[in-house]
């Protein structure tokens, strides 16, 4: 009954704003809350460019270095939580995909003897490096005549440069630029009237989940022997590959894309007191924080949103006002003033990373928690509004001011209403994360009515109390699975698509760990399955 | 005896390489002369009252003096009034490239508007024959890319390729150079370094030919609508193998390499932008000597740039341009660091042009002769108003541009502009953009 006339008022609104338009269009993008229907979707076939991040991490292991670059070329956001940017290569990405995969043949070429030994024919030696490269590269095995293909690339290397060690740097460059290579691909083959990701695919998908690169030998061979497609074998790789070193820091990874804090590298605060040591700062604290949290707390999502507990350093403790141990040099654990700070959203670095460049921002920290944090459908302002209102809101002294206006105005309130509520309550912290009671010498005001979610509605007066509960809301944990579920997926997933998810939504709802939840989505069939599509 | 040229066609296997050298020779044969245009973006618009005072000659302009031959600003011209997107510097930009709506906004901000069409540049570059058949259909490049926290598609673009296809500038001027002039080898070369090119050259063709097969294996499992990504793919293999032959080709003895410099390092101070844009635009000069392209998109900075400015006077100190464009532009403290960042990116903009003028073109005359350049901004003024844009065109005594005095265009749009242009290029079928209310025709007396 709630849910109807959400969806009804929703409606309303809608139709005078021409938004979402439609009564069985949901008014969120994640898997429903318990008891609620859905209308779902398959997702379809896709062939996506490999993010910058996998690209850079794949090279590095196929050649066993430190590190590779990441190609620049690629437009649109760096601190997206999902990974495929790019639908298409350009000419200019082109020429850098070119320019890296010679650098990698370069590399490849001096440290031939370690990549590619070799003491008897070379021919054969060539071939079995091939084979071996070509399988981890293209995350599959080579098909003969592509062997061939590729020996062809080698001969003329080692003819043009007279040695072995040039046809292996040259057969490296050709691999790289290769579409099997720079593509992730997810077609499956057809099954009971949809396509299912073969073992490869599903090897490749989850090596970008939950390791951020390609597939290791021993889960390629795992796809080779079948054992994927087995549930027990199945869930030994996922086990194994979550639980090593590589796989804890991409979880850490991802949950600090899912906050959006690659936004504070580049955050400009016009504020002598934002220092580059201020910043990097911040972004330990929460890099330690996420860490304790997800591999000390039991990963616990109550605990990432409402935790006293930190780590400073003595700047970050001067920056807090909190004690900071005389004779301490490095980070250190310290409980936060209970009524100032509740976990990751009220700590300096998400607080200054959602700022403007003079002052706070009601809209952008609002927005990301009504749209990542609750999942809710937010459209673009409608027509003509933004022109309409911005000498207007402009000239208001402040945040709050600005949200009291939009509130009164019909269009933009009808939006607003629900997401200034949140960047309201988060007045009380300044562009710089620096909590205060007074703005321009009057008293902060940070109340506001809460509307959504429907599980927290009604007024509130300071944001802590809001995220203890929001840290326990149902819609808070089934948007979190959905985006989760997203990122193993790479890009965000329609609401349609979503409405598959409600058996990792309703397990996480019951419980707290992110981690489990992670193992759960790599786990979920739902992960292999696509969308009929016509050959 | 086999000419290198014929050498080098004989060894390249691959369908992609054709192209370029029977164009360029087809070229060659009909004499014809280039025509350029180059769209250059400088941001967050002008302070009104330095720029045309009353319609005369403001002291934004005057930077522009030595260059005041072949200059025509435009008086008044608006960005056609769309009900989406404008409001913002990235749906005016948008807006303002192709002549259309935008579309919805990404995912990741309410300002970053997708585009709903190809940019006017790429629309020209594919179709007018004066611009056409070049190795480099067309050059994006910027001085300055970085951008606050959640960078946008839509403040760093002018050109795409169609609908929601950005062509992202390049920032990084030694990878231009690489890209466009590392296979020019000046007086053909020693017999070691050509023996080098062919090895090299082998090696790309074996290189191409895995990669052409690949496409082929990979595009026949996609299914039929899945296709389109591959064949973008393929389109820019092909046109970038067309552009690193063209380095294989010598054009014109007027044509240098302009020779490769230390490494990229970018930053957002204005010295910053100084040095890279002043790279970049003699990149630019060099591929025009060569021929290389007629079509080039220039960014100073992303629109809302966040370039500091430090010291343009004395007592300026360091401003944030963006930042500051929104203070209150009736305060001295606010318009005079403005007036002063805008004639700053005219001078160094007047600067590039006089290097075009003493840079001799292919066939006789120097290259600002053959070379249109609309110089512009994304807004009027920091407060977001776009009914009189800050417009220059530049044009040599070959591009039949009327020069030397303000050309009152009040009420015309940019669309119509394009529309001009269009003209003035012989862009066939582009005669109408967007309603008749954002374009009723060219603008006439403009072109002689």
């Amino acid at each position: 009954m709630a849910a109807m006339t959400r969806i009804t008022c929703a409606s309303l609104l809608c139709v005078a704003l021409g938004c979402t338009g439609f009564i069985d269009d949901p008014s969120r993008a994640s898997a429903t809350v318990e008891g609620e229907s859905c209308k779902s979707e398959l997702p379809p076939q896709s062939l996506a460019l490999l993010a910058p991040r996998h690209y850079a991490n794949a090279v590095r292991d196929l050649l066993g270095v430190a590190s590779f670059p990441a190609p620049r070329n690629t437009g649109g956001s760096t601190v997206s939580f999902f990974a495929n940017a790019t639908e298409r290569l350009t000419t200019v990405l082109a020429f850098e995909l070119k320019t890296l995969a010679e650098e990698a043949g370069t590399r490849a070429r001096a440290q031939a003897a370690s990549l590619a030994p070799c003491s008897g024919d070379v021919e054969t030696c060539a071939r079995r490096f091939i084979e071996r490269f070509g399988r981890r590269a293209f995350r599959r095995p080579l098909a003969t005549s592509e062997v061939e293909a590729l020996l062809a690339v080698y001969r003329v290397g080692r003819e043009q440069d007279g040695a072995y060690d040039a046809g292996i740097g040259l057969v490296v460059e050709a691999m790289l630029q290769a579409p099997s290579f720079l593509y992730r691909r997810e077609l499956g083959t057809s099954a009971e009237g949809a396509e299912r990701l073969d073992a490869f695919e599903l090897a490749t998908m989850l090596s970008f989940f939950l390791v951020d690169t390609i597939p290791d030998e021993a889960l390629l061979d795992a796809a080779e022997d079948g054992r994927l497609d087995d549930a027990d074998g199945l869930r030994r790789e996922v086990e194994r590959l979550s639980s090593s070193r590589e796989g804890r820091s991409a979880t850490a990874a991802m949950v600090l894309r899912l906050f959006e804090l690659p936004r504070l590298a580049s955050a400009e605060r016009n504020d002598t007191a934002f220092t580059v040591d201020l910043r990097a700062s911040m972004a330990e604290e929460t890099r330690r924080f996420v860490d304790d949290v997800l591999f000390e707390r039991g990963g616990s999502l109550a605990e990432l949103l409402s935790s006293r507990r930190s780590f400073v350093d003595a700047r970050l403790a001067a920056h807090y006002g909190v004690a900071y141990p005389s004779g301490a040099t490095d980070f250190v654990e310290t409980l936060l003033p209970e009524s100032e700070r509740a976990g990751l959203l009220t700590q300096a670095s998400w607080l200054t990373a959602f700022a403007d460049i003079e002052e706070t921002s009601v809209v952008k920290r609002g927005l990301f928690m009504a749209r990542e944090l609750l999942c809710e459908i937010i459209p673009a302002p409608p027509e003509g509004v933004v022109e309409r209102t911005a000498e207007t809101l402009a000239a208001l002294p402040d945040e709050r001011s600005r949200a009291e206006y939009r509130k009164s105005d019909g269009l933009c309130g009808a939006c607003h209403r629900s997401i200034d509520a949140y960047g309201v309550l988060f007045e009380t912290y300044d562009q710089l994360g620096r909590f205060r009671t007074e703005l321009h010498g009057k008293p902060v005001d940070a109340s506001w009515d809460v509307l959504t979610p429907e599980s927290i509605a009604g007024p509130a007066t300071a944001l802590v109390p809001v995220l203890d509960q929001l840290a326990q809301a149902p819609e808070v944990r089934a948007c979190i699975a959905t985006k989760v579920a997203s990122y193993a997926f790479g890009r965000p997933l329609t609401a349609r698509e979503a409405c598959n998810l409600a058996d990792v939504a309703r397990s996480f709802a019951g419980g707290d760990d992110l981690t489990a939840l992670v193992r759960e989505v790599a786990l979920w069939p739902g992960l292999r399955v696509r969308k009929g599509g016509a050959p | 005896m086999i000419t290198r040229r014929s050498f080098l066609r004989g060894l390249s296997a691959t369908a992609v390489m054709g192209h370029w050298l029977t164009s360029a020779e087809s070229r060659a044969q009909t004499g014809a002369r280039p025509l350029r245009l180059m769209m250059m973006h400088r941001p967050n618009g002008t302070i009104a009252s330095d720029w045309l005072p009353n319609g005369s000659i403001g002291p934004i302009l005057q930077g522009f003096d030595g260059v005041g031959g072949v200059m025509a600003p435009l008086r008044g011209l608006r960005i056609v009034a769309e009900p989406h997107g404008t409001g913002t510097h990235e749906g005016a930009l948008v807006t303002l490239m192709t002549g259309r709506s935008v579309g919805e906004t990404r995912a990741t901000s309410n300002d970053d508007w997708r585009n709903s069409a190809a940019s006017l540049d790429q629309i020209f570059c594919q179709s007018s024959p004066l611009l056409g058949g070049t190795p480099t259909p067309s050059l994006q490049l910027a001085a300055h890319n970085r951008q606050d926290g959640n960078p946008e598609v839509a403040n760093c673009t002018l050109s795409y390729a169609g609908p929601d296809q950005p062509l992202y500038p390049e920032v990084d001027t030694e990878q231009v150079y690489a890209r466009l002039f590392s296979g020019i080898m000046p007086g053909g070369g020693t017999t070691a370094e050509q023996e080098a090119a062919l090895r090299a050259r082998a090696r790309r063709a074996s290189v191409l030919d895995f990669v052409t097969g690949d496409l082929t294996r990979l595009r026949a499992l996609m299914p039929a609508a899945e296709r389109d990504v591959l064949d973008a793919h393929t389109e820019a293999v092909r046109a970038l193998e067309t552009s690193l032959d063209a380095g294989n080709d010598p054009v014109d003895p007027v044509c240098t390499s302009p020779g490769s410099a230390s490494g990229f390092r970018d930053n957002d101070e204005h010295v910053d932008v100084a040095r890279i844009g002043a790279r970049q635009l003699d990149l630019v000069r060099a591929a025009f000597q060569c021929d290389l392209t007629r079509t080039v998109t220039y960014m100073w900075s992303t629109s809302a740039s966040r370039v500091n400015f430090t010291d343009l006077y004395s007592g300026m100190g360091r401003v944030s341009h963006h930042s500051l464009s929104h203070g209150d532009l009736s305060s001295a403290a606010v318009n005079r660091p403005l007036a002063a960042i805008d004639r700053w990116y005219a001078d160094r903009t007047a600067e590039f042009l006089r290097n075009l003028e003493s840079a001799p073109d292919i066939g006789g005359g120097n290259l600002l002769e053959r070379t249109i350049v609309v110089y512009f901004s994304e807004v009027a003024a920091g407060n977001h108003t776009f009914s009189d844009l800050p417009v220059v065109l530049f044009g040599g005594s070959q591009t039949g541009l009327r020069t030397g005095a303000v050309a009152d265009v009040r009420g015309r749009t940019t669309n119509e502009l394009w529309l001009t242009l269009a003209q003035r290029f012989q862009v066939p079928n582009l005669t109408t953009l967007g309603t008749s209310a954002q374009a009723s025709g060219p603008i006439p007396g403009l072109f002689a």
